[in-house]
């Protein structure tokens, strides 16, 4: 029973932080049903952005993560203005297959030249607070999870108030829900693609510099992101922001309990079977709706 | 009167298929145009040219003096222009408030500004007691009233309709009657599709009739309904 109750725990606070990875890719999904293959890309520059910050600015933490969100953010931007924006702007009408390939060329790209800037040395980002806990005297936790993880919910909450209390959250919702009609009525779709493009960026940047001091920081650390992010946005359903959350802490739970229960040789394999799982029951995932356009 | 959109020599192909066939259509402010025809003559087609949702594949397009023919709809110089469409243009999540204060956002508005105007313009289309309530909640024809509560906020130059009065009661077609009254007057340019003949001839100035996508006859109801190859290809 204590084992079960430390499995559950673990799971949800590593599948808060994957929530916080995959939210700014559905996001994009919904506004612009644009699949970002260099999604993982935000995540590797906001890592690097929080470890330089410490570590050559001498930055503390909570600054660093402010950091992180930023250079995600502008990556984002970047991305859309200089890869989507001139396919979108052609019009043409394969764009999506196009968006499709020039992200994943992106991504491979920016990896590339990560690797050639950075080196390909691990870097290690200070913890949050490194103090190991034990919850009702049995369930024994890190205090870097636990600051990671209330950290992930607050920019989630943020984005939930966002998206469903501001114009700028009505909007996107115009756009996920009837492109056409969003456009027609007047809303600038380059604007509010520009605003979820940067928004994506700072969630992605956000929740890697909180999954920094857990792991390491590498060039190559988007592809493990990009996955898992995948992996949430589609059992949540595309496009569905609270979707991607309660597909995240689903992801965090099965990956931790299967680890403990099962083997922990196959970490990486249980989330693609929990997405092979969802999608034999519903194939437009746990919160996607029939008709939304994949 | 000043010319708000002009349409000259518009073609929409979709590979070998020519749908719309060097269509001109010129509208001035004030003014109410009745796009008919039979099924599938390429009215909606033209109108999704017109607004932008389709890309014309010759021809030109102005709107208020400026050359929109390659402007995406959300382009900020096609703000003058707003348009409905057949199978409603709601966004289904939306309180319907929300539904119409976006038509103000868009244009600039402040959040607040654009909620009160939202709310005014919902009183005026009878549907302030549902303002609060998600779109996807509300009857076709409320859905419909949505797009002219938009019309009210947005103040567009002109406004492209998509067969509003399809499927509502006689009580809903009699408020966008009066809706589109009063917005002429301050010189709202309107192409409306419709096949209800009669509540459109009363609103309008001209009818276009196409067929095949070319204008098969052009002039006032009693004009259009009198012409023999319109009878031939749509009226009987």
């Amino acid at each position: 029973m204590t084992l079960l109750a430390q499995t559950l725990v673990l799971g949800v606070l590593q599948g808060g932080l994957y929530a916080l990875m995959a939210m700014g890719l559905s996001l994009i999904f919904g506004v612009l049903r644009a699949v970002n293959f260099a999604h993982g890309e935000m995540a590797m520059f906001g890592a690097y952005a929080a470890f330089f910050a410490v570590s050559v600015l001498g930055a503390p933490l909570p600054l660093a993560i402010v950091a992180a969100g930023l250079v995600g953010a502008v990556t984002g931007f970047l991305t859309n203005r200089f890869i989507l924006v001139p396919i979108y702007r052609r019009r043409m009408d394969n764009r999506d297959e196009f968006v499709v390939v020039s992200t994943f060329m992106l991504s491979q790209f920016l990896i590339a030249a990560a690797t050639l800037v950075f080196g390909t040395a691990y870097r290690r980002v200070p913890g949050f607070w490194d103090q190991n806990l034990r919850l009702f005297g049995v369930i024994f936790l890190s205090g870097n999870r636990l600051v990671a993880f209330a950290a992930a919910m607050l920019a989630v909450g943020a984005l939930f108030y966002v998206v469903h209390r501001t114009d700028v959250g009505r909007a996107w919702r115009a756009l996920t829900q009837n492109p056409l009609g969003a456009a027609s009525v007047g809303i600038d779709v380059r604007r509010y693609a520009d605003l979820a493009f940067a928004t994506a960026g700072a969630l992605t940047g956000v929740a890697a510099a909180l999954m920094a001091p857990l792991g390491v920081v590498y060039p190559g650390l988007g592809v493990t992101v990009v996955v898992k992010a995948f992996v949430v946005v589609i059992v949540g359903g595309l496009g569905s922001i609270p979707g991607a959350l309660v597909a995240g802490l689903l992801l965090g739970v099965v990956e931790a309990a299967g680890s403990v229960f099962v083997s922990s040789s196959y970490t990486e394999a249980y989330g693609p079977m929990l997405m092979i799982a969802v999608l034999l029951c519903r194939p437009a995932g746990l919160f996607g709706l029939a008709q939304r356009r994949v | 009167m000043k010319t708000v959109l002009s349409a000259v020599g518009i073609r929409k192909s979709f590979g070998l298929l020519c749908v719309v066939d060097g269509v001109d259509l010129t509208v001035a402010a004030g003014e109410t145009v009745a796009l008919v025809g039979p099924n599938g003559a390429g009215k909606t087609t033209l109108l999704n040219v017109l607004s932008g949702q389709l890309r014309a594949t010759g021809g030109a397009i102005r709107l208020c003096g400026r050359d929109v023919t390659q402007r995406h709809p959300s382009h900020t110089d096609r703000r003058a222009l707003l348009r409905s469409f057949q199978n409603g243009g709601v966004f289904g999540k939306l309180d319907a408030v929300d539904n119409v204060a976006l038509a103000a956002v868009a244009r600039g508005v402040s959040p607040a500004a654009a909620r009160t105007a939202g709310l005014e313009a919902l009183e005026r289309v009878g549907l302030r007691a549902v303002a609060a309530k998600r779109a996807d909640t509300l009857s076709g024809g409320q859905r419909k009233l949505i797009d002219f509560a938009r019309l009210l906020v947005a103040k567009p130059s002109v406004v492209l309709l998509d067969e509003p009065t399809a499927g509502v009661s006689p009580a809903i077609m009699q408020t966008m009657r009066d809706i589109l009254a009063h917005e002429r007057q301050r010189g709202l340019a309107a192409v409306i599709v419709s096949h209800d003949l009669p509540w459109i001839y009363h609103l309008c100035d001209r009818v276009l009739v196409l067929g095949n996508g070319r204008r098969l006859a052009e002039g006032s109801p009693a004009e259009v309904s009198a012409d023999p190859r319109v009878q031939e290809a749509y009226l009987v």
